[in-house]
């Protein structure tokens, strides 16, 4: 390109369009351009070589499976990244074994929740929803999900004995089932062996074990965390921040509503100590609150609580550079003897339509039925199955590496805590707790701060409805 | 006489009519501007007056509005999220406003003059203009990465301490207003551009025979001159900023801890995320009387000068 315009200029001189004075101009304009252009490439590409592997980019998966099917059914879930891509592979297992139903499956739904009250509004909801257990009284309260008859389950094979039964006691609103659900994710330690093992450290066990841990191995100098609260520098935090929060909460014996869901229960001495050990740890391991995916990805991160779904990436060299070194743990505990860890599940729910196809409708719990029972499947993309036959599956695999770490999350489940499901405000009621929580770890107010403002707004939002 | 007496009423009736129908009257240019008022009035009037309407009800979009008068507005009063966002938007149209005004307008004045390779510049300034928000927004959170970004990098290779921009408070605020600022400014620069091309040359020779200095030239001559682009660049950009949404979207989700919580993301946060429809109307509208009021003061402030 600077080669044409200098060719141009020297026509345009030599026709006499163009002084000798004015070419000059132009060539030293060119000539310093590109060189300021080559000095940014340069430094930008030297830069480059000391940036770690991009992220992978979490895009929306569409497939339209058995065109030709009778029944349609529209299947919508909120999972991205690698579990959406897992899903989506199941999703075309299931038309291969069932071409008497299409299935249109939209997976890694940015603003899941907005977009799916706005389908229900509009009248365009899908047949099958799935979303996570605390989403029920949001939606349900608002009629945007339809209740499951005990005659619909029974129709469709599906019994509460083949599941476990702590997570089917959290499908319910006011007494209503409204969800099936497919598997079970809670925490676990994430550890750098290689990091670890240069201090001759063990895997922490207790709370006091992870300090001792996260003391020895932060390096500021290094960008090295010895422990990272991600959340804290997650945008995201409205949906994430509770996976960290409730852990500590439950394992300092704090609570987060009162018994009838009528006011906040978090501001005590227990909610206190359980933020101030967060924050303690945020001091300890991450005093910069440095981003978490890639220091944790490239090696410089010694612990950091996660769930199961981070398993597939963090032990894949091509996207974890210190994927090698990575391993997983149970969680951390304040107190072995009583322990606690955060839990979630996926759920299938069925949304409202405004025709109530019967069809449709017995094909979702089909499609519910044999998504839940070839649900080892989709325990490889780091889940564990919440129907009993396929969890066992996954603790007799002895070959598959992403079961292999998934198996070190399945005894957890004895003391796993859920979300309630009752609460229909539960998700703006998250976003506020969250959000102070958040700026006590940041050090922008002080615990005893967050958890008044927080309560404050809760109970407003309580209120309010 | 019978037909006299019968004429004169219809002459004064078709006479009466005239400043309704006649060549000047009222209704003349009715039917000219009618396809644009019905749209104005369809898609700007109704949703405006609709929107004041939802502001008095209590309503989730999925069951019957009910009117709850002014609890809405009088909920703001003692709504401390609310009181946030007001504080962060008038931080941020503080911060941003003025660079986004000042800098395009000494990158309009430098670029005007004779220097060299102008026309590279003009267009490298306008292009980030082609870029959509998102695109920006996403460029701008790998830039200011506290880690791998470029902005720490050479804030390090200066000597300068490194910032965790979108982590901490008010950085986050003054990271969107970065962003905005090298987003917007080709576009405030063009307009005055266009501007300063409208100064006559023979203001600046006469002044320079009376021997007044540059910056006496671009006080006393280009700014009274290009008084009314002033103005408008000024009036649009700070109602841009009070409106800011896309960028704090993309790039903080409002945090952290609600540190770049403005009113627009306020809004969002409150109709589509929470579905209190009746509360975000109610805090639209206070954001309206907001934007109208910093713009009649500009008004006032840049008026001709008799």
């Amino acid at each position: 390109m600077p080669a044409k315009y200098l060719q141009g200029a020297l026509e345009a001189v030599r026709v006499g369009q163009m002084s000798r004075r004015d070419f000059i101009k132009r060539a030293t304009a060119a000539g310093v351009s590109a060189g300021a252009a080559y000095g940014m490439l340069r430094t930008g590409s030297v830069y480059a070589q000391d940036t770690p592997t991009p992220a992978p980019t979490q895009t929306p998966i569409a497939i339209s499976s058995n065109q030709s099917a009778k029944v349609r059914i529209q299947y919508w879930t909120i999972l991205s990244g690698p579990d959406g891509d897992e899903m989506s592979a199941l999703v075309q297992k299931f038309s291969g074994e069932n071409p008497d139903i299409g299935v249109d499956s939209l997976q890694g739904l940015l603003d899941f929740v907005p977009k799916l009250q706005a389908a229900a509004i509009s009248g365009t909801a899908p047949d099958i929803a799935l979303l996570r257990n605390h989403y029920i009284g949001p939606f349900a309260s608002k009629g945007v999900l339809s209740p499951i008859t005990a005659d619909e389950l029974t129709s469709a094979g599906i019994k509460a004995e083949d599941w476990d039964p702590t997570v089917w006691g959290f499908t319910s609103y006011e007494n209503q089932q409204y969800t099936v659900p497919l598997d079970i994710h809670c925490l676990a330690l994430f550890y750098n062996k290689k990091l670890l093992g240069a201090k001759n450290l063990q895997v922490p066990k207790t709370y006091d074990d992870l300090k001792a841990v996260a003391q020895a191995t932060t390096d500021r100098s290094k960008q090295v965390c010895g422990y990272q609260n991600w959340i804290a520098t997650n945008p995201n935090v409205a949906d994430n921040f509770g996976w960290l929060w409730w852990t500590y909460q439950a394992q300092f014996g704090g609570q987060f509503l009162t018994e009838d869901g009528s006011k906040a229960a978090f501001n005590t001495p227990e909610g206190v100590a359980a933020l101030q050990a967060m924050v303690d740890m945020e001091t300890i391991g991450n005093p910069d609150h440095l981003p978490y995916f890639d220091l944790q990805r490239n090696g410089q991160v010694a612990t950091w609580p996660d769930g199961p779904s981070i398993i597939t990436p963090m032990t894949d060299p091509k996207q974890a550079p210190a994927a090698p070194d990575i391993a997983v743990a149970p969680i951390f505990q304040k107190d072995p003897n009583n322990p606690a860890v955060w839990a979630q599940s996926h759920q299938f729910s069925l949304p409202k339509q405004s025709d109530n196809s019967s069809d449709r409708r017995a094909a979702s719990f089909k499609f519910i039925e044999w998504m839940t029972a070839h649900s080892v499947d989709w325990a490889k993309a780091g889940q564990i199955p919440a129907r009993n036959s396929a969890r066992e599956e996954v603790l007799s695999n002895t070959d598959n590496p992403v079961l292999q770490e998934v198996k070190v999350f399945v005894p957890e489940l004895a003391y796993a805590k859920f979300w309630p499901t009752n609460v229909p405000t539960m998700l703006e009621l998250q976003s506020r707790l969250g959000s102070h929580v958040v700026g006590a770890i940041l050090g922008q107010e002080s615990v005893q701060d967050a958890l008044k403002s927080a309560e404050q707004e809760v109970n407003d939002v309580i209120a309010n409805g | 006489m019978s037909t006299a007496t019968v004429a004169q009423p219809v002459r004064t009736r078709r006479k009466s009519l005239t400043w309704l129908t006649g060549e000047q009257g009222i209704l003349r240019p009715i039917p000219f501007v009618a396809p644009f008022l019905i749209l104005f009035g369809y898609f700007l009037l109704y949703p405006i007056g609709y929107g004041f309407y939802v502001s008095l009800t209590k309503w989730n979009l999925l069951t019957p509005p009910q009117y709850v008068g002014l609890a809405n507005y009088r909920r703001l009063l003692d709504d401390t999220l609310f009181q946030k966002s007001v504080h962060n938007t008038l931080f941020f149209v503080a911060v941003n406003a003025p660079l986004a005004i000042i800098v395009p307008l000494i990158l309009a004045v430098l670029i005007d003059s004779p220097v060299i390779g102008r026309t590279f510049f003009r267009s490298a300034f306008t292009t980030p203009l082609m870029m959509s928000v998102t695109t920006v927004s996403l460029l701008w959170v790998w830039f200011l990465n506290p880690v791998f970004g470029l902005v720490n990098h050479y804030l390090d290779l200066v000597g300068l301490p490194q910032q965790h921009w979108l982590t901490q408070s008010p950085w986050s605020l003054v990271a969107v207003a970065i962003a905005t600022v090298w987003w917007t400014t080709g576009f405030n620069m063009v307009l005055f551009l266009a501007g300063l091309q409208e100064v006559p040359e023979d203001l600046y020779d006469a002044a320079k025979v009376d021997g007044a200095s540059s910056w006496s030239l671009f006080w006393n001559i280009t700014l009274p001159s290009i008084r009314a682009t002033l103005l408008f660049v000024s009036a649009t950009t700070i109602i841009a900023s009070f409106r800011v949404f896309g960028q704090i979207y993309v790039m903080t989700g409002g945090g952290p801890a609600d540190a770049s919580r403005t009113i627009g993301y306020h809004i969002y946060q409150t109709g589509f995320q929470n579905f209190r429809m009746g509360g975000a109307s109610a805090v639209a509208w206070v954001l309206f009387l907001f934007v109208s009021v910093f713009t009649l003061i500009q008004f006032w402030l840049l008026r001709e000068q008799d």
